[in-house]
């Protein structure tokens, strides 16, 4: 062997035999659902999944940056990323260097910690270019996972990649889904024993949800789950024990929709999955039922708009939940879920937390699937209060919208009181930190059609500011006293998910280019920092390779909020972009477009 | 039907009706109907008027279908969604009645489906004579 083959050998040989960053970790400091007085464990300095850990707390253990000097907080260095849609992912880091997944057409970045984000390499997928025509929302990503040597995400266009962490060079590529179908993929996956987890988008498209495991080792499908449909598809079996009399019964996912609606009802899998190692159950909602127009979906429909405990190994179903039976107003049950361990009066619980689309701040027993609160966090007119003994809201009979008929002032709008970005738990001040809507709608329920691969929509929406005028707000959740602790009001949407730090800073950025870091205790601004496009993407807090602690952030407006800027929407119909621009017509005079990674630390 | 109706679209509109009355298998109609699109109009298309631009009947007409099939899921009333505006002055694939014609018999690359065989011709120049009518400067509502 000729010595330089040789050299390289022994260094691919060395660099194998580095401990794995993931596996170890994963399972015994990044599950980190605990009392919420109680103190946190190192952080080892990585990302490795885009919430962070099992638990989605997505709290940063490091304390370099502090409440009382991040008003020095300085930015290091920045990289575009050559795309100008809606930038909703988080990057990853693994030892030094930070992966970042673009929106369509979702190119995979490595860049490197120790020289100042310098490109190490880049690979593109090339997804179809027609997958940007079903991406009801902009054609977004929300991020990679990180196991065992292998970055691995879905593009918008239904394929699942592998990519070696080290070459850029692709190991697996898995196709899931039917552009012509409607089917996109936008969501991070996760990696939980060796199956690599996510599922599809297309709840406006009249597509038919999944959920679906692939092995991690060679990229071939082990399971898959419908959300839809009968038991068998939706594998529930013997194991399924749902708290609720009402989720018990046989092919509820076919009795609850007339006659072969479930094989086009929704239900899509498009948001966050959290793990319990300890119970070995994941958990993940399922999206709206389609079309919005309730009037041609008579029943429950289930499962959508709910959420799902199930096994990893097999996709087992052990128990479900539905948020919103017979959805009348697009509130897709997908936000994450943020699993804890609370003393809930003198009990401990296992819990979830989840700050609903409905409007309510739920906490689930996530052993059983009972609703143990759900209070609102923000104005509700939709529903009149909730009822603990079924588990579920009142509707408000004088808010259902129907064919033809315009019903007034529903509030939560459809992107509900908080969508898709996600909030993070500081186990320190037992608060969680929610960035969310304050939008209100009035709906008109019109025929859908469904032609295959278009949109399945029936209804006429146009939004606009709740009460008080602000269209967003960043709140400091306190799942004990069940109220809001403390809460800041925004211009915009809050439409960037929220980071949490043992500095006792809670990091967010805003539709008009701000990205701040509040006092995690008072809510106090203690920084902020202009970007170059407003942010609703995802904070991160990582250890550089000099064992200093960065915060990242990457810019680039859009998304369903800023779809009036990122697809230069015409804001004289406020019924463009599903109704959003009617609330955002402002948006273009705030910012352009963008799509920079920005990385901060203290001089 | 109008005086001004192309001759190549009375031809197609025969075609379609022959079709009809004939009863054949609709995918094979769908699949001739494009053939025929791309090869026989391509080139001349963009030149073409739209014989129902000022029609208000057939406007009326191409609104209906516009929401029909589904082009308001994409486009909203005019003001876009996933897919582009339509009643700014940006036309990202030409504004002549015949790139209209053809964005919708042929669909376009980035997403925008092919309606060719889906919809017969003479209701896509309504719904293209909609869209048309949809383009206006700012500031008029």
């Amino acid at each position: 062997m000729p010595f330089l083959l040789m050299m390289i050998a022994l260094f691919a040989l060395t660099s194998c035999n580095r401990p794995d960053p993931s596996a170890a970790r994963t399972e015994s400091t990044s599950f980190r659902a605990k009392p919420p007085m109680g103190t946190a464990q190192p952080d080892d300095g990585q990302w490795l999944m885009a919430s962070k850990d099992y638990s989605n707390q997505r709290f940063s253990g490091l304390t370099q940056i502090s409440a009382a000097n991040v008003k020095s907080l300085k930015l290091e260095w920045s990289f575009s990323t050559g795309v100008l849609r809606g930038h909703e992912g988080a990057p990853l880091i693994v030892g030094s260097t930070m992966y970042f997944v673009t929106p369509y057409p979702n190119t995979l970045y490595a860049l490197d910690l120790a020289n100042q984000g310098a490109k190490k390499w880049e690979y593109r997928p090339n997804p179809a270019a027609s997958a940007q025509g079903v991406a009801c929302c902009d054609v977004v990503n929300r991020g990679a996972a990180y196991s065992n040597g292998k970055i691995i995400y879905n593009t918008l266009d239904n394929h699942m990649i592998a990519v070696n962490a080290e070459t850029g060079k692709e190991v697996w590529k898995t196709k899931l889904g039917e552009i012509n179908l409607g089917e996109s993929m936008t969501m991070a996956p996760i990696v939980v024993k060796g199956k690599v987890l996510a599922g599809n988008s297309g709840g406006e498209f009249g597509v038919r949800g999944w959920i679906t495991a692939v092995n991690e080792v060679d990229g071939k499908i082990a399971w898959r789950a419908y959300n839809t449909g009968p038991d068998q598809d939706v594998k529930i079996g013997t194991a399924f024990q749902p708290f609720y009399a009402r989720d018990r019964g046989k092919d509820l996912g076919v009795s609850s929709w007339p006659k072969d609606h479930w094989k086009i009802g929704g239900g899509s899998v498009w948001g966050w999955i959290s793990y319990d190692p300890q119970l070995d159950l994941i958990y993940h909602g399922t999206g709206n039922p389609g079309p919005w127009n309730p009037e041609m979906r008579p029943g429950d429909n289930k499962w959508t708009c709910g959420i799902f405990a199930r096994r990893p190994d097999t996709g087992e179903a052990v128990w479900a939940y539905q948020w919103s039976p017979h959805d009348l107003y697009d509130y897709d049950g997908i936000n994450e879920n943020v699993l804890l361990d609370l003393k809930i009066n003198g009990r401990d619980r296992k819990v979830l937390i989840h700050p609903e689309r409905n409007g309510y701040m739920y906490i689930l027993d996530r052993q059983t699937g009972e609703v143990l609160s759900a209070d609102p966090f923000v104005h509700i007119t939709t529903t009149t209060g909730f009822d603990l003994k079924n588990g579920l809201a009142v509707e408000n009979p004088a808010k259902k919208s129907g064919l033809g008929v315009t019903e007034h002032d529903l509030c939560p709008a459809a992107p509900g009181g908080k969508d898709w970005n996600p909030s993070s738990w500081s186990p320190r001040t037992g608060l969680l930190y929610v960035p969310h809507n304050n939008l209100c709608m009035d709906v008109e329920g019109t025929e859908a059609n469904y032609i295959a691969g278009t949109p399945y929509v029936g209804a006429v929406v146009r939004m606009r500011a709740g009460p008080g005028g602000n269209r967003g707000e960043l709140s400091a959740w306190d799942p004990i006293q069940r109220k809001k602790a403390w809460s800041v009001k925004e211009s915009f949407p809050a439409w960037s998910g929220a980071l949490a730090t043992a500095g006792d800073i809670v990091f967010y950025g805003t539709m008009d280019r701000w990205f701040k870091a509040l006092d995690a205790r008072t809510g106090n601004l203690l920084w902020q920092h202009r970007t170059g496009s407003g942010i609703i993407g995802q904070p991160v807090s990582f250890l550089g390779p000099d064992k200093k602690q960065y915060i990242a952030i990457v810019d680039g407006v859009g998304g369903w909020a800023g779809a009036i800027v990122a697809g230069g929407l015409d804001a004289r119909d406020e019924t463009a972009a599903l109704g959003f621009v009617g609330a955002m017509k402002d948006l273009p005079s705030h910012t352009s477009k963008g799509g920079t990674i920005y990385v901060f630390s203290l001089p | 039907m109008c005086s001004r109706f192309p001759k190549f679209a009375i031809g197609l509109a025969l075609f379609w009706n022959g079709c009809q009355t004939g009863n054949p298998p609709s995918s094979a109609m769908s699949q001739r109907g494009n053939q025929l699109s791309s090869m026989t109009l391509g080139a001349k298309l963009p030149s073409t008027r739209n014989p129902y631009e000022a029609d208000a009947e057939a406007l009326a007409e191409g609104k209906r279908l516009y929401h029909q099939f589904n082009c308001s899921g994409c486009h909203a009333s005019g003001g876009g969604a996933i897919g582009p505006a339509l009643m700014d002055e940006v036309w990202i694939y030409g504004n002549q009645p015949g790139n209209i014609y053809s964005t919708l018999v042929e669909g376009r690359p980035n997403g925008m489906p092919a309606f060719g065989g889906r919809i017969p011709e003479d209701k896509i120049w309504r719904i293209a004579a909609f869209v048309s009518s949809l383009s206006k400067p700012e500031g008029k509502p």
